[in-house]
């Protein structure tokens, strides 16, 4: 199976399309968890995804211990279901998102997980410190909620129908 | 001769004056200053014994060459050091032995030779040499007084290295003091900046989310938006509240007064007695918590601020309990705040400390309240740790100088 561009619509800009050969076989939709602290923020970021109408299925954690036990509890569980993007917060209590990174990064069953920094931090230090951790990407929160719906839009375009994931579906 | 030289050296000095011949006999003493012509030997004036006149010229001979010796050794020494103090007058101390020890070598040749004018000669040099050094040396005197002696000046060596190297450890200090402050800073700024914009863009989010839903004619998620944007706006309010008694806390002491521990752990307990009691708190104040010179509203600050944090972590706790204690060392005097609630991992224990920090996401603090209490207690000149592993409770030490007890 592999995971291609083809048969993409509007509506549904970010649904993945396994095909197999040159047929679609399935599409399904782009398999976000988001690691945030905040129940607003993370209100924010579902319903900016939900009024770009992208199609995403998005599984919340509120904070990094929570991520890497689900994503750990997935692996256990045959891996059918590990997340295509995680969105990481940064400042969370326990474990905070460079930790979050350090353990993921470092993890050889994990580490393949595209991990997009979602911070409303702009700070040198905070996108030197992703990076350095292996983050796939940084992106600032933006104040207006219509960036936002671009913001997340665009994301989930570029990881679901540009991006070649590491691996074939799984 | 004999008789005439008599005559001539018993005149007085006034018709010596008078005698015409005088200038040319000073003359001819420095002309013919090795002529021997007109003295016997001293040997053969008077009646000398061997061992008396022996005993003068051994004498002699000895003082003379213990003379040479000494402006040798006074040359060599102001040659080489190039610091010596008043060079001068080590100069006309030498050329002063050097000339008495002259006199003492001439006096022994006398005994042999007669060489009287040779002799004066040399004891008016020496006259000049001697009082040409008194004359250097009195207005030494009063300078060479105040110049302290070696072991004084060994000792203020080491009195000033001492003070040196205190002044270099207390700059090294402040220097220390001032990065960790601007560290601090830093991070201060950095933190509000996010912690105080991030509610900002929640709010800004949520609101132009409501504009859309109005401009739509959409109500159904008015009320859950609503209650998500005050909840955020009440946190920020609570954050700039927290901050600004953080801000009241750093401030430098103005004033030290005597406080009881034991009274401002009572008063700190009295003020959450609703909580404590519907949690089925048991409380603990040791009796023996000292009084120390500090400032009462600061101790207030640090035992509420940990009296809050106990009842914060002890929903679901067995039996929770919250103990004050004190223990005495040889420096110093630390006051145990204890709890048994559900402990705090090591790993997270650099972290708690730092300003907006928190470790439970369900709790509903700002990340202020143990910044406060380390910065309270440093203020005071204390300092704060914590000792504690998850399940097995927190146990708060206030570490303070044995100075401080009153």
């Amino acid at each position: 199976m592999k995971r291609g561009a083809r048969g993409w619509v509007r509506a549904a800009l970010a649904a993945i399309s396994v095909i197999e050969g040159d047929t679609v076989v399935m599409q399904r939709p782009l398999r976000i968890m988001l690691v945030e602290d905040d129940d607003a923020q993370a209100r924010i970021v579902a319903l900016a995804l939900e009024t770009a109408q992208e199609n995403c299925e998005l599984r919340r954690v509120s904070d990094g211990d929570a991520a890497i036990d689900a994503m750990r509890g997935v692996l256990g569980a045959g891996g059918a279901q590990l997340p295509d993007l995680v969105l990481l917060d940064l400042k969370m209590p326990r474990r905070n998102g460079f930790e979050v990174l350090d353990e993921v990064k470092t993890d050889p069953l994990l580490r393949t997980i595209p991990i997009v920094v979602l911070s409303t931090s702009r700070a040198e230090k905070d996108r030197v410190g992703a990076y350095e951790r292996h983050a796939n990407s940084y992106l600032t929160k933006p104040a207006d909620f219509d960036e936002f719906v671009h913001l997340l839009h665009d994301m989930a375009v570029y990881w679901a129908k540009w991006n070649e994931p590491p691996m074939d579906d799984r | 001769m004999a008789v005439e030289l008599a005559a001539s050296q018993g005149a007085s000095p006034a018709a010596a004056a008078a005698d015409p011949t005088i200038p040319s006999e000073i003359a001819r003493i420095f002309t013919n200053a090795l002529d021997p012509t007109g003295f016997p030997a001293r040997w053969n004036c008077g009646e000398w014994s061997p061992p008396l006149g022996y005993l003068h010229i051994v004498s002699d001979l000895l003082i003379w060459s213990a003379y040479m010796a000494i402006p040798i050794v006074i040359a060599s020494y102001t040659l080489r050091r190039r610091d010596v103090l008043f060079p001068a007058v080590a100069w006309l101390f030498a050329g002063f032995i050097f000339a008495c020890g002259t006199t003492h070598l001439i006096e022994a040749i006398i005994f042999y030779t007669p060489i009287y004018r040779l002799s004066g000669i040399f004891k008016l040099g020496t006259a000049a040499v001697s009082w040409a050094t008194v004359i250097a040396l009195i207005p030494l005197v009063p300078k060479a007084i105040k110049i302290p002696g070696i072991h004084r000046m060994n000792q203020r060596l080491a009195e000033e290295i001492l003070e040196h190297e205190r002044t270099e450890r207390e700059l090294r200090a402040a220097q220390e003091l001032m990065d960790a402050k601007n560290r601090e800073l830093e991070q201060f700024a950095y933190s509000v900046s996010h912690d105080l914009r991030s509610p900002l863009v929640t709010i800004r989010n949520l609101l132009n989310v409501m504009e859309r839903d109005a401009a739509a004619g959409r109500t159904d998620r008015n009320a859950e938006l609503l209650t998500l944007a005050t909840r955020t706006a009440t946190r920020m309010s609570d954050t700039v509240e927290d901050l600004l008694e953080l801000s009241r806390a750093g401030t430098p002491l103005t004033a030290r007064e005597p406080v009881d521990l034991g009274d401002a752990a009572r008063d700190a307990v009295e003020a959450r007695r609703p909580d404590l009691e519907r949690l089925g708190f048991v409380v603990r104040i040791a009796p023996d918590l000292p009084r120390i010179s500090a400032d009462r509203a600061r101790v207030r600050q640090i035992f509420d601020n940990l009296v809050g944090n106990a009842i914060k972590y002890a929903a679901g706790v067995d039996a929770p309990q919250l103990e004050f204690s004190a223990k005495m060392t040889q420096d110093d005097v630390s006051i145990c705040i204890r709890d048994n609630g559900p402990g705090i991992p090591k790993r997270h224990h650099d972290r708690v400390f730092r300003l907006f920090e928190r470790l439970d996401n369900d709790s509903e603090g700002t990340g202020v309240g143990l910044a406060l209490v380390q910065r309270a207690a440093e203020v005071m000149g204390g300092r704060v740790w914590l000792d504690s592993d998850e399940g097995r409770g927190c146990a708060f030490w206030l570490v303070f100088p044995r100075s401080l007890l009153v």
